[in-house]
């Protein structure tokens, strides 16, 4: 409670100090944001092996990956050393580091776990599922495929959600941190390369292309913390 | 999930190479015209037409093709044993020959395939 404290604190002195930011931060209603939702002046996506300092927006905001170090260290931060286009958002949250992208197999291992107890050390995590088309906005769009989301992190010493969850996309780049609802994939976003460039699609007409997602399911399940 | 690299356990060919594979008791004969990347593409439509292409850009699901691929020349005679299979490269007896065939480099373990270079 006191380094969520003193992290409130520090975010609000940064509201009074920096004008500019502080327009930013007003547009963070709550501690984590879907990182297309962030604006790229607040984007400060550090690597775990950086300082949780001043620099980042992201470090003020987090609370708990202290309890995550000590309680399941594989979970504290990730690899920044695997190669980020070799494993997708089912090998960060397991933090297996490779390509797991059997939607199948990933419902099942995700819904292997149990009820989430709230309990300190837990590893939780967040399925989702959906129907997923390629559109712009004057009306062209592709066929519908199945596709899935999936997040995790380590319960807190005092039983809360973590909120030092990081994402990734495909083969794109690491975001976080943020928290478990919040890496829930949006309706609708800027539809991007699946590389770690990350680059913003758009039709040869320069029309952007977005991503639509619906029919959503969602499974949370907690899981051991792994060794 | 690279394109660029070699699936483990799969063989190692080099273009010119001729593979003979394994399927039941059966051995067949391909030869290797190139190595591929395969990458689905999305159909855009407007309308319900075809307007463009797109690169798929999955979520988490894995690209639909893996690679590497395999560009190959299949031959359609059986043969009963790998010797026969080699004899027959080496007569020039493989039979009818479908070029063009694309297979994945993974679906050629070590195991069941032997490389004739």
């Amino acid at each position: 409670m006191l380094q969520r404290s003193a992290g409130n604190h520090a975010v609000a002195r940064l509201m009074r100090q920096a004008k500019p930011q502080a327009e930013v931060l007003d547009e963070f209603p709550t501690d984590s944001v879907a990182p297309e939702a962030v604006p790229p002046e607040a984007r400060v996506l550090k690597g775990p092996d950086e300082p949780a300092e001043e620099a980042s927006l992201g470090r003020m905001l987090l609370r708990k990956e202290e309890d995550t170090k000590e309680l399941c260290p594989k979970y504290y931060r990730y690899d920044t050393k695997a190669d980020v286009a070799s494993y997708n958002c089912a090998g960060l949250a397991w933090r297996t580091y490779d390509y797991r992208g059997d939607l199948d197999a990933e419902r099942s291992a995700a819904n292997a776990g149990s009820a989430p107890a709230g309990k300190p050390g837990e590893v939780k995590h967040w399925f989702w599922e959906y129907d997923l088309r390629l559109e712009t906005d004057d009306g062209r769009k592709t066929e519908a495929s199945h596709d899935f989301h999936t997040v995790a992190g380590v319960v807190d010493k005092a039983g809360k959600d973590p909120d030092d969850v990081y994402t990734k996309n495909g083969a794109r780049p690491v975001f976080g941190p943020g928290t478990g609802p919040g890496s829930k994939p949006p309706a609708r976003d800027r539809a991007r390369s699946n590389d770690p460039s990350n680059k913003e699609m758009s039709t040869q007409d320069g029309a952007p292309l977005y991503k639509k997602r619906w029919n959503f399911k969602e499974v949370v399940k907690s899981h051991r913390c792994p060794s | 999930m690279s394109k660029l690299t070699f699936p483990p356990g799969a063989v190692r060919c080099l273009v010119g190479d001729h593979l003979i594979e394994r399927t039941d008791d059966r051995w067949r004969v391909f030869r290797v015209d190139d190595y591929v990347a395969v990458e689905r593409l999305l159909v855009l439509t407007r309308d319900g037409e075809p307007d463009e292409l797109i690169a798929e850009t999955p979520d988490g699901a894995a690209p639909r093709y893996a690679g590497p691929h395999l560009l190959l020349t299949a031959y359609s005679e059986r043969f009963e044993s790998s010797a026969a299979a080699r004899a027959a490269i080496t007569d020039q007896a493989l039979g009818e020959a479908q070029a063009g065939v694309c297979r994945a480099l993974s679906e050629f373990p070590a195991a069941t395939t032997e490389v004739v270079r």
